[in-house]
């Protein structure tokens, strides 16, 4: 039976740049199997530009979070 | 933000209690590409069986903008987006994607290998062109052709008004 509509709210939440880095970092490792700094060093040194693997978008929605 | 946010909180509501987040200066920084996810980018259970899991992260930014003044002079874009269907062991099923960065910048989608055989032509990595997707027509089709249970009675009709809401003000589709 679904709710009624007093049991909606979904909260908006800012997370904090320390929260938001150990979700990258969790998100790369088990995507990519490397830490966030490994990640955020080879997104910068351009080596996913011409990337083409669906992970990479995965862990890569998440750069935003730790900068 | 508030335009931006409130209909996705209607939406997400439909079929899950999970917390939006937004990255840090989230809220307000202008010039800059924020990040949202729900549920701290932990794939969400949804109501169904078999068990099905949703991720919803996406890319945006707060902009100045005289196109609707009536809207006031600041927008939200939308700058990417990923929409996940996993099976209760997290494996891929569907993915919608949209990102600006990559090999192929316009939306698409990926299937996931284990909905595959192993000879299928179909890949992993294959993109295959969509037009843009929206959050309101991803969880129509968990409701309507995956068998997930809506959280809240109003579902149809919500999603209906959001997603008109999202058709009059994209600037791209």
């Amino acid at each position: 039976m679904p709710d009624t509509k007093a049991d909606h709210e979904v909260e908006v939440v800012e997370v904090t740049r320390e929260e938001g880095r150990a979700m990258l970092d969790q998100a790369a490792r088990e995507a990519l199997n490397m830490s966030a700094d490994e990640f955020l060093r080879k997104w910068d040194a351009g080596e996913y530009e011409d990337a083409d693997d669906p992970a990479v978008t995965r862990v890569a929605m998440l750069i935003p979070f730790a900068r | 933000m508030g335009a931006f946010v409130e209909p996705l909180k209607d939406i997400v509501s439909c079929v899950a209690r999970a917390k939006i987040n937004l990255s840090h200066d989230g809220w307000g920084m202008v010039g800059k590409i924020h990040g949202l996810t729900v549920n701290r980018d932990q794939p969400i259970t949804l109501r169904c069986r078999p068990a099905l899991l949703l991720k919803v992260g996406m890319l945006y930014e707060i902009i100045r903008t005289e196109d609707k003044p009536e809207r006031g002079p600041w927008r939200v874009s939308t700058r990417g987006y990923m929409y996940e269907m996993q099976t209760a062991s997290g494996e891929l099923v569907w993915s919608y994607h949209w990102h600006p960065t990559g090999k192929v910048r316009s939306p698409h989608a990926h299937l996931g290998s284990t909905q595959l055989r192993d000879d299928a032509v179909l890949s992993y990595k294959a993109h295959h062109p969509t037009g843009r997707i929206s959050l309101e027509s991803v969880v129509r089709t968990l409701i309507g052709e995956y068998g997930v249970s809506p959280m809240r009675e109003d579902w149809a009709e919500l999603l209906a008004a959001k997603e008109a809401d999202f058709e009059v003000y994209r600037t791209w589709s």
